[in-house]
This record gives structure tokens, C-alpha cells and sequence, in this order.
């Protein structure tokens, strides 16, 4: 039987060997871009100081607050993620479910055609969706039932969607613009996004990690996971609050991506098991690393031109979902 | 003063159709109560009441009152409740699988602060409930890799761990083989004479219940019998409650009554 | 045979149908336009209208779209919406009853077959280069049997700015010198887009006698790394006119004031119906490009 005891000593030691890999990846993010500079350049440029030289402008000006943004952006989606998954107990649900993505991408449309900052809109866009899915799908006090609250999600999401292309048809210039978009990128986005989200993505974080104990205990299911002591009502509010904070601040950051919030939890859980404490930091480390290693594909595969990050992440995740899946069935 | 009344309880998952109706009934302290009573005549959804939960599926009349400790049920927060009350479904969908002793240290969750980890005192507590009930050697096996009998014991283990004075228990013998039923039997009478626990348990074998307790609650949605164990649990009342063709018997040793199918 | 079997050919027999008519629709290919008395035309490509008015065709007119709005004698012809396919139908194209429809393959491609099963003739226009305006010009001239006036075009575009050295098309980077001023048009700056050598603007850069920074770049509008525009340093930066962007703007860019376009503050906007449109006025686009690199 393949299932190991869970030691905590496996759990440090994946910790450590996560970290040091998100600490290589943001390192190579540094010193690998659309333009080689080789580093001997890079040694030179930073002993002599000189900070208007290109060298040095490219590394810190634009590299570092880019590499900060998907360091940051990986570990909100499997944050996200991790905790959807726990909430509505499906090892399938990805931050997209609940309709974040899509209200994030019709606030985003509808700021860029009134030419107002995209990021905020589509920050906004995605808190209004979510609010709009818990009022709708969860107002009463006592429904929790989270399967209304999934299927609402999708519903509203769908809705979201066709609103966005009835406005990009009517304004057709923006359709280019927001398919880019919808693809996810750190193009173009430098210290005033990071700023920006900041603030509110660490504050997701701090709520999140709050959920861990109350998602164990919903394994069992909201029956027993009530009876067990859970509010199911503040159990609710605190992680659709803390989840789509953190996912709208992801879209905020790089726009959409996918994947990641479906990938890093699940991965990280067949691998380490489902205690929430452990798998939320695990899942961090993990997304943090797929966006990293992803941005710099997105910048090495054609320079200098970008791919969208969003496809790169695709075509990483899902050969290697696949592959967990069944490497999953073997030993089950 | 009783630890559970039940006062005009009606109660209905959708209008008009009465699950429940006009049930009183009480339960001492320190008591077993059995609940039997043919599928879907409401033995669930009484427990689901007792316990507190589900209110939003399930309604209740106005002058509806469910006691625990002479307080209203509605009154009790979640996690004073579930010190209060344990309650044990009939299944359970279990999401992920952790190991025993993780499942059964999640017991000690209205005692825990909400975000802090467990304390030291909550697992001893629950290394010791499992040793009490003879699967401290499981502790570190998953959920999914042990038997249905094992997995029945180590949900039971876990509403032990909540240390309540009432437990209540939804069927907690069905899917289960022969000789783990009676080995759970003889569990659930120890806990109850040891721990002076209040104890509200629904059957589905009607057999089991003399050997447990000594008051019954026959119930089929509007029909609700109340009363010992000899009074109920005679041919006239199941008869009709069940609608079938019972004969009643004396058990040669034990000297409870037993029920047979005649037909 | 056994249910796998069976199943395995089901499966291959709809594949291949599939196949099949995926390759029927694109066999129809493309028909060529003939040589007949042509007499209505509408004209769905701004380029191509000014185009025709430049070759005197104007007359043959019979409907354009919003964005057709040069020479002034356009704006007298009829209408039929706006630029994208989505804003008008096939039908309002039809009810202009037209015998050729000018249009631009990569906006309005789908159209083509449908018009030209209707028996109406379509001119599809591709440009991806200063050639391709002179090849298109004349294949019109053949087409209308006017090859004098398309000469004089040609002409005319060309001596509308100065002839100068072509750089060749090569990568810009960090330390490339290089003799041809190096210049970046902005087409969006979220994510941040520019032109490649597929699109004709690189050929507009050229003609001028400088050198698009991206020429590298196949693509004709690629999403460029902010790092390379600071890298390959241009010495001029052109924005549309209708950009909301400006040198002030752009100087507040992180990492940007680096840049010898924004130290120099050589940050110009050009007319965007003069540069985005591949028609008779290229070539006065092209002077414009050399005007501001001066």
C-alpha cells in the first residue's frame, strides 16, 4: 500500500524543498527574459551601480515587480483554489467555478471601454460576483447547502460571460485587447499592480489560513460537520470571503489564468494527504512555482514576443493532471 | 427535570405534508430511548430535530419545542450545542480521508479554539476514547482503508470525543456484519451505564431494541406511540404502526420479548 | 465482429467524414475575379475605398462603411455600418446589389464565399507590405482596364516623401549598433503591442529610412516584453493620434526614462487613418515617419 504514514517530517522537508525551488524559479525569473543578458553582464552591471544602465533597469524595474506579481499571483490561485476545493468538497472546483473569473473579466471589459484602470475593474468585477453568488444562492440564513451555491456559481459565471461578448461585440475595438487578457499575462504590469493588490491579497491569506480547521471538518459533510460544532453560516462567510478575495486579486495581477487553482491543491493533496493546515502553505509554494516557471516560459519561447501565461498553463497542467490521475487510480 | 422534551412537535419538509405530528415525548437523564418505526415515517428527521441541525430544510410549527437541559434548542450556539449533543447519521460522504486519529481528534472541535491547533489534552482524550474502543491500532490508518464495522467504531469514537451527556444515533447498526453489530451493542450499552449518558437510538431491527433499553418511541409520521417497553412493543402496536403480521415471543434466556414475521 | 470493433469503426467512420468535410469547405479556394463589365461596388475596407477614389473609380461607389470617411466625396455614398463584420450582415452588403465587393481578408474573409456563391465578385485584399499596396493598385488597373491612372498612382505615393537607404531586417538588442534610427510604434500598451515585419507599418519604418525596433518579430501585431522595448532603445517613439498615451505619460513608465526617445522627447503621434491604412496616402504617411524623425 502506497500511502505513507504522514509524518511531519515529510511535511518540513517538502516544505523546505518547495520553498528553495520557488527561490530558484524567482531567481532564473531575474536573470532569464526576452532579452539575454548574459550573466557576467548582470555581475558587472550591479557591481558598478550604475542604476540608469539598461542592465540594471531591465532587472529591477521591470523584471523584479513582474517576478514579485507571479510569485504572488500563483500562490493566491492555489490558495484559492485549495480552499474551494475544501468548501464545496470537490476536488474539481477551481476559483473559474463560482463565477470569480468571469465577473473579474466583465468588470475588466466594462472599465477598459470606459478607458478606467482595468486591474481595479476587474478586481471589483470579481468581489461583485461573488457577492452577487452568496446573496443569490445563500442569502437565507439557513441554506448552506454548497452544492446550490456551486451550481449559482456556474449559472451566474455563464451569464458573466455573455454579457462580456454582448459589450465586446457592440464595442468591437476592445475584443482584441480583453482576448489577451482573458489569456492571462504580467506584461506590462510593474509596482503600481503590485502595490495595489498587495494589501488585499495578504489579507486573503490571513483569512484563508483562519479556514483550515473549519474545512477538515467539513469533510465529513455540513450534517456532521455541524453537529461536530461547525457554524456552518460563518464557516460559509469566511471562505467564499477569503477565496474570492484572493482570486480576484489574482485576476487583478495577471488577468486570468487557469489551472493553477485546480492543479496546485489537487496535486499537493494526493501527494501530502488533506489536512488543511498543511496543504494551503503546500499548494502556496506549489502554484507560486508553476506561475514562475510559466512567466518565464512566456518569455522565452518567441522573444521577444510574450504568450499569453494562461496557455503556457494549460498546456503544463493538464498533461500533468492527467498524469496524476492516473498515477492516483493505480494505487487506489 | 427531563434532559430532552419534545412538546407538540409538527414538522414538515414541504407545505402541507406533515413528516411529524404532535409528538411529546421525554427522556430522562441517563436513559435509552429506542425510536423504531417503519422507512421514511420520520425516525431521521426526528433526530435531525433533536440534534438541532438541518433547520432549514425541515419546519417547524409555532408552538413546536424541542427542551435540552430545559432550554430551547434554537438557543444554543454551535459549539455550546456540540458539547451538549453528539449526534451519529446514518451515512457519511466523506470528502477526503485522514487518518483514524485525525478523524477522531476532529470531536474535540467545540472544546478547540477555531483556529488554534488541538492541545495536547484533546489528543490524549482521543487516544484514549480510541483505546476504549479497541482501535488504537488503526490510528494511523486512513479512513478509506478500513472496514465499514471499523469505520462505524471510529465515527462513534468520535462523537465520544465530544464528551456530551446526550448522544444520539441514527441506525447505527445497519451495513454492518452480524458479529460487529452485537460487539457495538454491548459498546453502546457500556458507554451509556458507565458514562450515565442519555441516549436516543434508532432501530432498524426491532430485536435489538429490548436488548438496549426500556422505553420506545414507535413512530410513523402522524402515528406516535410513547411509552415502556412493555407497553409498546406488543403485536397490537407494531401491527399497525408496521402494517405487517408480527408475533411476539419470549426469549427463553434473556427474557425480552422478540419479534417474528408470521407470514 | 465484437462490440469493440464495432465501436472503433464507428468512431473512425465519423472522424473521417469529418476529415472529409472540413476539406470540402476548403477546396472551394479562391475564384478569380473576372474580367467583366463591373459597375457597382461596395467597398468594405477604408484603404480600399480610398483606393478607388484615387484610381477614379469613385463613381462606381455604391456603398461603404463608417470608417470610410477619406476622400470628402465619400462621405456621400451611401453607408452600411460599421467596420466589424458583426455590425452589419450579409444581407445589407446584398442590398446594395453589387457586382464586386471590396474587402479585407482578415477582418471580412468569411464573406467570400457566400457572396461568391451568389455570384457576385470579391476582391480580397492582404497587405503585408508596401508591395503589396503597388501589387494590389495594379492588379485593379487589369481588372478595370485603367493601367495609365495606376501608374500615376503608384507614382504619385511614391514621390510623396524622400527615398532613402533600407536597413536591412535584423534583431535589435542590447548591444547591436546600429546606422538606422530605431523607431517603435505603440499599438497598445496593456499588454504592451507593436508591429512586426508582416504588417506593412514595419515597411512604412522602413521607407523612411529607420528601422522598426521589432522587425524581428514575424508576427504582425505581437504582444511585445516591456524589457526589449527598453533594451533596443528607440530613438523615436510614434503613438496613433487617438491614443490617450503622450511623452508625459509614457516618461512616467517605470524603467522607461532610460529610453533616448523619451530622454530626447521624441515621442510624436501620427495620424492613424494616414498609417493604418494601406492605401493611396501611404506614401504621405511615410513622410510623416520622416518628419518626425527629424
Amino acid at each position: 500500500m502506497k500511502k505513507p504514514q504522514r509524518a511531519n517530517f515529510s511535511f518540513y522537508l517538502a516544505i523546505l524543498t518547495l520553498s528553495l525551488i520557488v527561490l530558484l524559479l524567482f531567481f532564473l525569473s531575474l536573470i532569464l527574459g526576452s532579452e539575454s543578458i548574459s550573466l557576467g553582464k548582470i555581475a558587472t552591471a550591479f557591481k558598478e551601480k550604475d542604476y540608469s544602465s539598461f542592465v540594471l533597469t531591465i532587472i529591477l524595474k521591470i523584471r523584479l515587480p513582474r517576478s514579485i506579481l507571479a510569485l504572488l499571483s500563483g500562490a493566491l490561485l492555489a490558495a484559492s483554489g485549495t480552499v474551494f476545493q475544501g468548501y464545496f468538497r470537490n476536488p474539481l472546483a477551481d476559483p473559474g467555478l463560482i463565477g470569480v473569473s468571469a465577473g473579474a473579466t466583465l468588470g475588466a471589459v466594462i472599465f477598459s471601454s470606459l478607458s478606467l484602470f482595468i486591474p481595479i475593474g476587474a478586481f471589483f468585477g470579481g468581489l461583485m460576483a461573488a457577492s452577487f453568488v452568496y446573496l443569490i444562492a445563500g442569502g437565507s440564513k439557513t441554506s448552506t447547502d454548497s452544492s446550490r451555491l456551486l451550481l449559482s456559481g456556474t449559472a451566474l459565471g455563464v451569464l458573466f460571460a455573455a454579457i462580456t461578448s454582448v459589450l465586446l461585440i457592440l464595442k468591437d475595438k476592445e475584443i482584441y485587447k480583453m482576448y489577451l487578457w482573458t489569456q492571462g499575462s504580467f506584461n506590462a504590469k510593474g509596482w503600481n499592480i503590485l502595490f495595489m493588490v498587495l494589501f488585499p491579497s495578504l489579507l486573503s491569506f490571513f483569512l484563508m489560513f483562519l479556514t483550515t480547521k473549519k474545512l477538515d471538518l467539513l469533510s465529513f459533510g455540513e450534517k456532521s460537520a455541524e453537529t461536530l460544532g461547525l457554524n456552518l453560516q460563518g464557516t460559509k462567510l469566511l471562505c467564499l470571503t477569503s477565496a474570492s478575495l484572493a482570486s480576484a486579486s489574482s485576476v487583478c495581477a495577471g488577468g486570468t489564468i487557469g489551472f493553477i487553482g485546480l492543479i496546485a491543491p489537487h496535486t499537493m493533496r494526493i501527494l501530502f494527504g488533506s489536512r488543511h493546515k498543511k496543504l494551503l502553505p503546500l499548494s502556496m509554494l506549489f502554484g507560486s512555482s508553476l506561475v514562475l516557471f510559466s512567466d518565464i516560459l512566456a518569455r522565452k519561447i518567441a522573444p521577444p514576443m510574450e504568450v499569453p501565461i494562461g496557455i503556457i498553463t494549460a498546456f503544463i497542467g493538464v498533461p500533468f493532471f492527467l498524469f496524476l490521475l492516473r498515477r492516483g487510480r493505480q494505487d487506489g | 427535570m427531563a434532559k430532552i422534551e419534545v412538546k407538540n412537535l409538527t414538522a414538515q419538509y414541504e407545505k402541507g405534508k406533515n413528516v411529524l405530528e404532535n409528538l411529546s415525548f421525554t427522556v430522562e437523564d441517563g436513559e435509552i430511548l429506542c425510536l423504531i418505526g417503519p422507512n421514511g415515517g420520520g425516525k431521521s428527521t426526528l433526530l435531525t430535530l433533536l440534534a438541532g441541525i438541518g433547520m432549514g430544510k425541515i419546519k417547524k410549527t409555532k408552538n413546536s419545542e424541542i427542551l435540552i437541559n430545559q432550554k430551547k434548542i434554537e438557543s444554543y450556539a454551535a459549539n455550546k450545542k456540540a458539547r451538549e449533543i453528539s449526534y451519529l447519521g446514518q451515512t457519511e460522504k466523506l470528502a477526503w480521508h485522514f487518518s483514524v486519529f485525525e478523524t477522531v481528534l476532529m470531536g474535540r472541535y467545540a472544546y478547540s479554539s477555531a483556529y488554534l491547533p488541538y492541545s495536547k489534552e484533546d489528543k490524549q482524550i482521543a487516544l484514549s476514547v480510541l483505546e476504549d474502543l479497541g482501535i488504537f491500532h488503526l490510528k494511523d490508518r486512513l479512513t478509506n482503508e478500513i472496514s465499514g464495522g471499523e469505520l462505524q467504531k471510529v465515527r462513534i469514537a468520535r462523537s465520544l470525543c465530544q464528551n456530551t451527556d446526550i448522544m444520539l444515533l441514527d441506525e447505527p447498526f445497519s451495513h454492518l456484519d452480524i458479529q460487529h453489530q452485537s460487539k457495538l451493542l454491548s459498546l453502546i450499552k457500556t458507554i451509556a451505564e458507565e458514562k450515565k449518558k442519555t441516549i436516543v437510538i434508532s432501530l432498524h431491527d426491532l430485536n435489538l431494541c429490548p436488548l438496549l433499553s426500556k422505553t420506545i418511541l414507535l413512530v410513523n409520521k402522524t402515528e406516535a406511540f410513547f411509552g415502556s417497553l412493555e407497553e409498546i412493543f406488543t403485536e397490537s402496536y407494531l401491527n399497525k404502526v408496521y402494517k405487517t403480521d408480527f408475533g411476539l415471543f419470549r426469549h427463553p434466556e434473556l427474557d425480552i420479548p422478540q419479534v417474528f414475521v408470521k407470514n | 465482429m465484437n462490440l469493440k470493433n464495432k465501436k472503433w469503426i464507428s468512431v473512425s467512420i465519423v472522424v473521417l467524414a469529418s476529415a472529409l468535410l472540413c476539406m470540402g469547405a476548403f477546396a472551394r479556394g479562391k475564384k478569380e475575379v473576372e474580367n467583366r463589365t463591373l459597375s457597382r461596388i461596395v467597398s468594405l475596407s477604408p484603404a480600399g475605398t480610398e483606393t478607388l477614389f484615387a484610381l477614379g473609380l469613385g463613381d462606381l461607389l455604391v456603398a461603404r462603411t463608417d470608417f470610410c470617411n477619406y476622400p470628402p466625396e465619400a462621405l456621400s455614398v451611401n453607408s452600411l455600418g460599421g467596420f466589424d463584420g458583426k455590425t452589419f450582415s450579409l444581407e445589407s452588403v446584398l442590398a446594395f446589389n453589387p457586382d464586386l465587393v471590396y474587402l479585407d481578408v482578415t477582418m471580412h474573409g468569411h464573406l467570400t464565399d457566400n457572396l461568391q456563391n451568389l455570384g457576385i465578385q470579391v476582391f480580397e485584399t492582404n497587405i503585408a507590405s508596401l508591395d503589396d499596396i503597388y501589387k494590389e493598385v495594379r492588379e485593379l488597373a487589369l481588372l478595370f482596364d485603367i493601367k495609365q491612372r495606376a501608374e500615376e498612382l503608384i507614382t504619385t505615393i511614391q514621390r510623396a516623401y524622400t527615398p532613402m537607404p533600407l536597413a536591412d531586417m535584423q534583431t535589435i538588442s542590447l548591444d547591436t549598433e546600429n546606422e538606422y534610427a530605431k523607431v517603435y510604434w505603440e499599438v497598445w500598451n496593456a499588454p504592451y503591442m507593436s508591429v512586426g515585419s508582416s504588417s506593412f507599418i514595419n515597411d512604412v519604418i522602413r521607407e523612411a529610412g529607420a528601422i522598426n525596433i521589432f522587425s524581428d518579430i514575424a508576427a504582425a501585431y505581437p504582444v511585445v516584453s516591456e524589457e526589449s522595448i527598453i533594451a533596443r532603445n528607440p530613438s523615436l517613439i510614434l503613438l496613433p493620434a487617438d491614443s490617450p498615451e503622450n511623452w508625459e505619460s509614457l516618461s512616467k513608465r517605470t524603467g522607461w526614462q532610460s529610453i533616448d526617445a523619451i530622454q530626447n522627447k521624441k515621442v510624436i503621434k501620427i495620424d492613424g487613418d494616414l498609417i493604418s491604412r494601406p492605401g493611396p496616402r501611404i506614401g504621405e504617411a511615410i513622410r510623416a515617419v520622416q518628419e518626425a524623425l527629424q
